[in-house]
């Protein structure tokens, strides 16, 4: 393997170092037992600080994200009523997914003031591109709850 | 390490399953030879000599090992069981044809293969790299493992000419094509026959030449129509015109047989010698039926091959056979033919040579000791020493033109007459395997001296404090078991039954005072006999002392013992009697054998009295333990395994096995009930007759005869209810308590050691087809272990009466058409009275068939009439020494003997036992420790249920 | 029916001539089914494996509501045997859903709910389909690897290979002799050998990737054929992990391999070996 280039390929449960102050474990790792651990398939890219050095792992498919509370996403309306509408999300943040996932956005979510008089066929249409932020799971149904924020 | 070159071996099954099985290859299968510097290979691996040990041989100059074909294996196995036979190489084609064409070669193969002096290797030619080739398109399979030979017998060669040794591999083959094909290549060939003639002192080895091809040689008349061809016979069994079955040579009449077809009760008649078409006992055969017009019933006449001139006496037979076909046109039974062999079941036979007028000559004729086997023609050199000599013989083939089979000499076993070679031949011809055991066996033994581990005490009950002793007959070596019981505080019993682990005939045994290693099986019971709670587990015991019946015996009755084992042996006796009642009240039978027990000078092991055997009640104390032991045992394993237990069960006799019963009780005017087991015995227990004491014994006799054979079998196999046991009256039953001397017990030993969690299981133990055959060649062992007890009893009763003419009381037993079944209780003999054997006397016999009598004038002869017979031996077939029977009392004037005097007889009875003192007898306890398969014949009687 | 007597004494060899320890031909397919987020074709021998991952993604069907859940993803399995899988000919009734195949997806969960970092994907599911397209003995533990290796297609993060082989305690000592440090029984049993009388132990191990170490961690283990005592499983349990290491061997250079060929070509100057 080469060094020079910091090229190096790795498999999962393969162990990349000691983990200690300097080493961190960054995304596509993981730790044990004072080691850090690849998790995935993939290249290993080393972010130098000071006095750190993140390790991560970068897949060759960078997908597999969910959305959880709080990311950003870019979502398209699909279905409309009056308490809410339906949508799927497209990105997560900057990274387009490649399977939508499915949210709704309840009528008191689309704005923190004034929510009584938001009229859901007014402000949204099948085909509107929304930005918003996850607000939470909702147990027993099928869909991220979704926060709009007005751009 | 691995060449993995995969390609695809497709087999058709039965339809057309296509398998696709994958198959490596390897270049790192080493040769075997010593001299071979380029295989990487461990030494054990190293067989063949680099030195030119090989036996010298006039065809081939160099150095050499041999490489056998298959059909080498298969005729001429006899040879290469010999010594001088070494350096050989079997491919793993041959090996596997050898598997696939006769599993008795190749045991024996095997057998030689193991044997490391012997020098035999396999090489497993199909999975190297170099030596496995592909069949060609419309190459027949056979050609291709020719090929097969060829390549591997070339690579040899190739191989061991590179490290410029000089060693040779030449091709042994008697297939001619195969030779031609390998001189072809290139590549040294040889006949067996070529190659045998040309070894140093061949003359032994050449008698034992198989003599396949000898049929060129005898021309002549054909005695026998043609065989179908294997496809004719496929074709025939398939559409049901041809029915395959087992032929089964009858024993009285050399020109009769059965066959029994598979899934058919009504065997097929076979007779006459061109309808038996050179079929011999047990083998496989394809039968046509005959049209109905065209079928006969057996003779009831006895008809041996004996007249020895050959031509005249097929036709004289033929005539008696005739004579007597038209009285038994009511009962035809269905007759046919023998139209094909499908499998031959011939294995190496017993007996000796017919005495023949030229002795230079190198063809004699060979007459077995079965009467089933038809005689052999071999060809010997060494008629002189032989023709005193009891030998065996193998068939090698029966071509069409020859009245009798060809065989070829195996070896001699010894004198005639003389009482070790006798002895081997009833346990050759019963199958009882008698070799020593091997040294890998040996070897496993635990080392002597031998004392208890403390890894033992770890694992095991500590009962040693027990007062625990065994009782058994007098001068019994193989003691496995022993019982104890003590009163528990709340007046329960504790009871043990108790049976050695290790193996070895002194290990085994529970030793007076020495400790052992086993397994218990614990019992509390209540005063009444009901068990309350069972336990298994193995121990550590202290036999406090080994005990006859009749010292046992003693101690009971003796009131004024006290100590505790004698208590311990009162209360079990209490308790036994209370189990037997129990069990008399199910409906098990009492039943009896005729058992012959002799009194043998401890000098010369010669038999000095034969007596019938007595039993006392401690006997059946030690029963009724081990019968529940053996239920108690038989339920827990079917618990535990409910498809892989090993069972034994006693199936119901069909109702018309109990006719010569019923009959013969009504002739007495006594009624049996046979519908169920309990009714038996209470019908049995009722018939008493005043002026005849064995009356009731007789017909328990007769009941005997009346039952089926017991037999093992694995619980997967059957349906629970029919575990029952009918003779014990119990729903399950197995064989626990003699692992000494019974296999099936060590087997159940072993599952009952998984159950409690001692032992592990291995994966054969709970594999149901291989269990299933494990019993299927117990049941056999078995039944050829009680003929060779028979055969073993006749000899010596032949070896009792040798010098003696007798007068004995007897009972009659059954009533044949031509003789009278006579039972000796003295001796608990049997034998055959004939009646109608003189045809120039005018003393006649009418038969009646009704009530099964026979009359003469005014004496009429029924069963259980007592009548007073004269026995001595007929010696003059050396083979077959006879007992004759002859008829003292009631007097027939021209047909009785008068009696025997017998002052002048008991002088020449202790002559004849002095002057037979200097031959060496076998007693019969000494051959039944050879009998391995046979046990201890004395014991196994007794407990046979 | 394939008779038990097959095995028999070969010099040591088994019956396909391999030795005790030896595993059979392993060859290996990533990414074969550019549909699916991940997918590997495995052979082992003629036991030929096709596992597809869908996933991570929202929760369909009954699973996503039946689980309440949320902090950890759920895996979903379905294993299935093709109808012509059968290496004796016959025909397969059903593909799956009877009870063997429910079994075996049950198992297949557990292992692979062992090595997936669920609790990176809360709320959702990830898909896992094993299709057995031909059958020739350990056909269980070879779609655990084919599992494995479709999972690191798909890029979920796993923590190890979860590593399935068979090890069959069989009753022949002539094979047994060769290495006896390393416990008994013969590895990678092919059909032939499954049917003999004695049993098949599979394991699936995450295996050490230091291959010095012997041990690793258990994580199913499942027994067929007859009852095993406990004394003799120390045994093959040495054995079958080393089995399982050889075959991690194995599937780590295929990864590796495939890593180089597939991507990013231009990053990769330097030939891996």
């Amino acid at each position: 393997m080469s060094k020079d280039k910091d090229i190096i390929v790795c498999v999962p449960g393969q162990r990349l170092c000691v983990s200690d102050k300097f080493n961190i474990a960054g995304p596509g790792t993981y730790e044990q037992q004072g080691y850090i651990y690849s998790k995935l398939a993939g290249v290993i890219k080393l972010i130098q600080k000071e006095n750190t050095r993140t390790i991560e792992v970068h897949g060759i498919t960078e997908q597999s994200i969910v959305p959880a509370p709080g990311d950003i996403v870019t979502a398209m309306v699909t279905i409309v009523n009056q308490r809410f509408c339906k949508c799927s999300i497209k990105c997560i943040g900057d990274i387009v997914l490649t399977r939508p996932y499915r949210g709704i956005l309840r009528k008191e979510d689309v704005r923190a003031i004034d929510k009584d008089n938001i009229q859901m066929y007014k402000s949204f249409r099948p085909g509107d591109i929304i930005l918003a932020r996850v607000v939470s799971f909702i147990l027993s149904e099928k869909c991220y709850v979704i926060i709009h924020i007005k751009v | 390490m691995l060449t993995t070159k995969i390609f695809f071996r497709k087999t058709k099954g039965g339809n057309v399953f296509k398998t696709v099985r994958e198959h490596y290859l390897r270049n790192d299968i080493h040769c075997g030879s010593k001299a071979c510097e380029k295989c990487m290979c461990k030494t054990r691996n190293i067989i063949l000599d680099d030195e030119d040990s090989s036996v010298k041989s006039s065809k081939i100059t160099e150095p050499y090992y041999l490489l056998i074909d298959t059909n080498i294996i298969l005729d001429q196995i006899d040879i290469l069981e010999e010594d001088v036979i070494c350096n050989v190489i079997i491919v793993q084609t041959v090996l596997e044809e050898v598997k696939h064409r006769s599993s008795m070669v190749y045991k024996r193969l095997k057998n030689i293969i193991t044997n490391p002096q012997r020098k035999f290797y396999v090489f497993v030619n199909e999975h190297h790299k170099e030596t496995y080739i592909e069949r060609n398109p419309g190459e027949s399979t056979n050609d291709r493992n020719d090929r097969a030979i060829r390549v591997a017998t070339k690579w040899y060669n190739a191989h061991l000419h590179l490290d410029d040794n000089k060693i040779k591999t030449v091709l042994l083959t008697d297939d001619a094509r195969n030779r031609e094909l390998a001189e072809k290549e290139e590549i040294p060939a040889i006949s067996m026959e070529d190659y045998i003639l040309s070894l140093e002192n061949s003359a032994f080895l050449a008698d034992k030449l198989c003599k396949k091809n000898y049929s060129a040689v005898c021309e002549g008349p054909e005695f026998f129509p043609c065989h179908l061809t294997p496809s004719e016979l496929h074709d025939g069994i398939k559409t049901g015109k041809l029915q395959q079955g087992t032929f089964q040579a009858s024993k009285e009449n050399f020109l009769e047989g059965f066959v029994n077809v598979d899934g058919v009760e009504k065997s097929i008649f076979i007779q006459g010698r061109s309808s038996l078409n050179r079929a011999v006992d047990g083998d496989t055969v394809a039968v046509e039926l005959l049209p109905e017009d065209q079928w006969s019933s057996p003779s009831d006449i006895v008809l041996q091959d004996e007249e020895e001139t050959d031509v005249d006496n097929v036709l004289e037979v033929k005539k008696v056979i005739d004579k007597f076909d038209p009285s038994n046109k009511m009962q035809k039974t269905q007759t046919g033919k023998v139209v094909g062999i499908i499998r031959r079941n011939w294995r190496q036979y017993c007996g000796i040579l017919q005495t023949s007028n030229i002795e230079t000559n190198v063809r004699h004729i060979f007459v077995p000791a079965e009467r089933k086997i038809p005689k052999i023609r071999i060809e010997t050199r060494q008629y002189t020493v032989l023709c005193k000599q009891r030998i065996i013989v193998a068939i090698d083939s029966w071509p069409r033109n020859s009245r009798y089979p060809l065989g070829h000499f195996v070896r001699a076993l010894g004198e005639i007459g003389n009482k070790t070679t006798e002895n081997e031949v009833i346990l050759l011809e019963h199958d009882i395997p008698h070799s020593r055991f091997s040294d890998a066996v040996l070897s496993s033994l635990p080392k002597m001296p031998w004392n208890v581990t403390d890894v033992d005490l770890a694992q095991r009950e500590d009962l040693r404090h027990l007062d625990i002793c065994s009782v058994d007959p007098p001068g019994c070596t193989d003691i496995d078991d022993a019982l104890h019981c003590r009163d528990l505080p709340n007046d329960f019993h504790l009871l043990h039954h108790v049976i050695t682990d290790l193996l070895s005939s002194n290990l085994c045994s529970l030793l007076e005072k020495v400790e052992r290693l086993t397994f218990s099986c614990i019992w509390e019971m209540d005063k009444d006999a009901n068990i309350i709670n069972t336990k298994f587990c193995k121990s550590i015991i202290c036999s406090r002392a080994a005990m006859t019946y009749d010292e046992a015996q003693l101690k009971i009755d003796d009131a004024t013992q006290q100590d505790p084992l004698v208590k311990s042996l009162r209360n079990l006796n209490n308790l036994a009697k209370k189990l037997k009642k129990k069990r008399l009240d199910n409906g098990a039978l009492v039943l009896a054998s005729p058992e012959i027990r002799f009194q043998v000078d401890c000098e010369t092991h010669d038999p000095i009295e034969v007596e019938a055997k007595k039993l006392r009640e401690t006997n059946s104390m030690v029963e009724e333990f081990m019968l529940l032991a053996n239920i108690s045992v038989a339920k827990k394993i079917v618990e535990e395994f409910p498809e892989y237990a090993v069972l034994r069960r006693h199936p119901e006799p069909p109702p018309a096995n109990f006719e010569p019963l019923i009959k013969a009780a009504k002739n007495q005017g006594f009624t049996m009930n046979v519908n169920s087991g309990k009714e038996l015995a209470a019908s049995l227990d009722e018939c008493h007759k005043e002026n005849n004491p064995y009356f009731n014994i007789m017909l328990r006799i007769l009941a005997t005869r009346c039952m089926m054979q017991a037999v093992y079998f694995i619980s997967g196999m059957l349906q629970p209810n029919d575990y029952y046991h009918y003779g014990l009256a119990c729903p399950i039953y197995t064989h626990f308590t003699s692992p000494i001397r019974r296999y099936a017990d060590v087997m159940v030993h072993r599952l009952l050691a998984v159950c409690i969690g001692a032992d592990a299981t291995y994966p054969d133990l709970l594999d149901k087809k291989k269990n299933h055959a494990l019993c299927q060649n117990m049941n056999y062992r078995h039944r050829m272990a009680q003929y060779a007890a028979r055969a073993s009893v006749a000899l010596n009763t032949h070896l009792f009466f040798r010098e003696k003419i007798q007068d004995e009381e007897g009972y009659i037993l059954f009533v044949r058409k031509n003789a009278l079944q006579i039972l000796v209780l003295k001796y608990g003999l049997e034998g055959t009275l004939y009646l109608n054997k003189d045809k120039n006397s005018d003393v006649t016999f009418t038969y009646n068939a009704e009530n099964h009598s026979q009359t003469c004038g005014n004496t009429v002869f029924r069963t259980f009439d007592p009548v007073t017979v004269q026995i001595s031996l007929n010696r003059s077939n050396v083979q077959h020494e006879k007992l004759i029977f002859k008829l003292v009392k009631p007097f027939i004037p021209g047909f009785s003997v008068p009696a025997a005097n017998a002052q002048s007889c008991r002088i020449t009875v202790e002559e004849g036992t002095k002057e037979t003192a200097k031959r060496k007898m076998e007693t019969e306890k000494q051959q039944s420790n050879n009998a391995k398969g046979g046990g201890n014949k004395k014991r196994q009687k007794k407990r046979k249920h | 029916m394939i008779e038990a007597e097959n095995i028999e004494d070969q010099n040591g060899l088994r019956p396909d001539g391999r030795r005790a320890l030896e595993l059979r031909q392993i060859r290996v397919k990533m990414g074969v089914f550019g549909q699916a987020d991940g997918s590997a074709y495995i052979e082992q021998g003629n036991t030929k494996i096709l596992v597809t991952v869908y996933g991570p993604h929202q929760p369909r069907g009954s699973t996503g509501r039946s689980t309440s859940n949320i902090t950890k993803g759920i895996v979903n399995c379905q294993y299935s045997m093709a109808v012509f899988s059968l290496s004796s000919g016959e025909r397969k009734r059903k593909p799956r859903g009877d009870r063997k195949s429910q079994e075996r997806s049950l198992q297949l969960k557990h292992a692979m709910e062992a090595i997936i970092h669920l609790e990176i994907y809360p709320r959702s599911q990830i898909d896992i389909y094993v299709e057995a397209l031909q059958v020739d003995g350990s056909e269980y533990c070879a779609s655990v690897n084919a599992a494995t290796l479709a999972l690191i297609d798909a890029g979920i993060p796993i923590k190890n290979y979860a590593i399935g082989c068979t090890v069959t305690l069989i009753n022949n000592p002539s094979l047994e002799d060769e290495d006896n440090t390393l416990g008994k029984g013969v590895l990678d049993a092919n059909y032939v050998e499954e049917c003999t009388p004695g049993v098949t132990l599979s394991v699936v191990s995450l295996p050490n990737n230091d291959s010095t170490s012997k041990d690793g961690l258990i994580v199913v283990a499942q027994g067929a054929g007859q009852r095993l005592h406990l004394s003799q499983f120390e045994s093959l349990k040495a054995r079958v992990l080393c089995g399982c290491q050889d075959i991690r061997t194995i599937l780590d250079y295929a990864v590796r391999e495939y890593l180089t060929e597939q991507s990013l070509p231009s990053l990769f100057h330097v030939a891996l070996n």
